[in-house]
């Protein structure tokens, strides 16, 4: 009876027992650790001061957004509605700009850092040849890896400052902080999306004779493409969003006009530029789910 | 445009997956425009000699030759050239089902473009690319679907895009890996004897494995009989005797039911 283990005791997916029991365990001392760490209590949760009266001020702004100017403007200034919509327009630029880029960036890095490239192109004849080529191979496969790596693990924000000091705040510093970090994800995310797309097509197209760069491009990309361009169409929105947050760096898009209008206590104005991003974010959302529909499901 | 017919010949050809003999001792010849049949049980070595003889799996012992050039010792360019003359249609038909079926077929000929024509070839098709396409659907029965994508199809018409996908590759040996499998008895019928009369007008060597053995004896002339990795019989279909091909399939051999 002893030697006899339960069905409940190796079950490889029982949550509460075995090892599994003490990872749970350890999670959750982490948590409380880290809590502690902290140093907070819950009352911090509740507004002091003023605080809650800014809240409520803000929150009950977003009911009414400005339709114009909160305070005396000279006279000859644009009507609100202008400015909103060219501070839009600024972010869409700057998103698109920056994402293009990172998509010219992020296609060949993502092609180049995918095992399934490596493993397509064919070994030379000779036994020298071959491993000179896989010493080359695998070097270059290493120094790329660590260059996507290093490109995304900066975020954005980050870029931008680094950029701002070195170029100064001009319109390359902000396409360059989206499409740097944004390349290295997309080329990370096609590697993989490469990687993972089914190989039997590839394997039909080498059996006829094809060469490695024809079975890549005709038998597996053809694979991945889909959700290559779901992908890229999701990351435009992120880039939006990015780019509307460079603002607060002082580059004339949304969250610049946003900055602005909040120090000044124009809770109705920052709605306003608010509202236009949901908007474009949500149109993009649409379009992006559109698109979707036509490649993915077919 | 067709390639001339291809011959192969197994001589003594072993293969071995890290475990018991797939294959073993296998020798054969067919000659340039023969049509063969491999048939037996499922798990015989089948589908291992088809992919032997495109060369895609490499034998452990024994020697693969096509056209008389031996697969071991042909450097990389030398398999691509002959690959592009063996049209193969494997079991699970190796289509790309987000493509349409026109892109699928074109993609049977482009080995012999270079990066950029094929290239070309994928998303714009010639007018004369879509006459040669469609002509060759419409002896399948599928020409109606040309600008369908392929995953909005049944696996019976999958089934014969990838069959027309070879075809289009203007092969000199067609080997196809049970191509009547996702097919319903008539279209069966019907899809072999287009594949015998093809092979036949145009000269081309075809080899299939097929489990039908009904379809094999009455169509095609010469039978080569697999039981676990050996050959238990080769010869002219007409001689074949009913009790060796209910040895081939018989559930249990070593009982000795049916040996003399």
């Amino acid at each position: 009876m002893k030697n006899e283990a339960r069905l409940s005791d190796v079950h490889p997916l029982r949550i509460l027992s075995g090892r599994r029991r003490w990872w749970m365990l350890g999670i959750v001392c982490a948590a409380i650790w880290a809590a502690l760490g902290l140093g907070t209590s819950p009352a911090q949760l509740i507004p002091s001061g003023n605080g809650i009266e800014i809240l409520e001020e803000f929150l009950a702004a977003g009911l009414t957004p400005a339709l114009d100017y909160e305070s005396q403007v000279p006279a000859g200034t644009a009507p609100l509605w202008a400015k909103v919509l060219d501070a839009l327009r600024r972010t869409l630029i700057f998103a698109a700009t920056g994402m293009s880029l990172a998509l010219a960036i992020g296609l060949p890095l993502g092609v180049l850092t995918s095992t399934a490239w490596w493993r397509e192109s064919s070994p030379a004849s000779s036994w020298s040849r071959r491993w000179i080529g896989r010493l080359g191979r695998s070097g270059a496969f290493v120094f790329l890896r660590a260059l996507i790596a290093f490109m995304r693990s900066i975020h954005e924000l980050l870029w931008a400052v680094l950029l701002l000091a070195a170029l100064g705040l001009n319109s390359f510093s902000a396409v360059w902080a989206i499409a740097i970090p944004y390349g290295g994800t997309l080329a990370k995310v096609f590697s993989e999306m490469l990687d993972e797309a089914p190989r039997d097509s590839a394997a039909q197209l080498h059996d006829t004779g094809a060469t490695s760069l024809q079975v890549f491009l005709f038998g597996l990309m053809p694979r991945a493409l889909p959700d290559m361009a779901a992908y890229t169409f999701y990351r435009l929105e992120c880039a939006v969003r990015s780019s509307a947050v460079l603002g607060f760096f002082g580059f004339p898009t949304l969250g610049y006009f946003v900055k602005l209008a909040f120090v000044n206590q124009h809770y109705h104005e920052v709605w306003s530029y608010l509202y236009a991003l949901i908007f474009v974010v949500v149109v993009l959302e649409f379009v992006s789910s559109l698109l979707r529909e036509r490649v993915v499901i077919r | 445009m067709n390639h001339s017919a291809l011959s192969f010949s197994l001589t003594e050809v072993s293969l071995d997956f890290d475990g018991p003999a797939v294959l073993e001792g296998l020798s054969f010849r067919i000659e340039p425009g023969e049509i063969v049949a491999l048939v037996g049980p499922s798990g015989a070595g089948k589908t291992s000699v088809l992919r032997m003889l495109n060369g895609s799996l490499p034998s452990a012992e024994g020697s693969v030759l096509v056209q008389d050039q031996d697969l071991k010792t042909l450097p990389t360019a030398g398999l691509r050239e002959l690959r592009s003359q063996i049209g193969f249609v494997p079991q699970s038909f190796g289509l790309i089902p987000n493509l349409r079926v026109i892109q699928n077929v074109i993609a049977g000929r482009i080995a012999r473009m270079g990066t950029l024509g094929a290239l070309r070839a994928m998303l714009h098709q010639r007018a004369a690319e879509l006459d040669e396409v469609h002509e060759l659907l419409e002896s399948l029965g599928i020409e109606e679907k040309l600008f369908q994508r392929v995953d909005s199809l049944s696996g019976g018409e999958q089934q014969r895009v990838a069959i027309a996908r070879a075809l289009y590759q203007s092969p000199g040996a067609l080997l196809a890996d049970e191509p009547l499998s996702a097919l319903d008895p008539a279209r069966a019928r019907e899809t072999l004897l287009i594949l015998v009369q093809l092979a036949r007008s145009q000269g081309l060597t075809l080899v299939l494995s097929l489990h039908d053995i009904g379809l094999a004896r009455e169509m095609i002339p010469r039978l080569i009989g697999l039981r676990d990795g050996r050959i238990q019989f080769d010869r002219v279909t007409s001689e074949i005797e009913d009790h060796e091909i209910e040895a081939l399939y018989g559930l249990k051999p070593s009982l000795g039911l049916h040996e003399e």
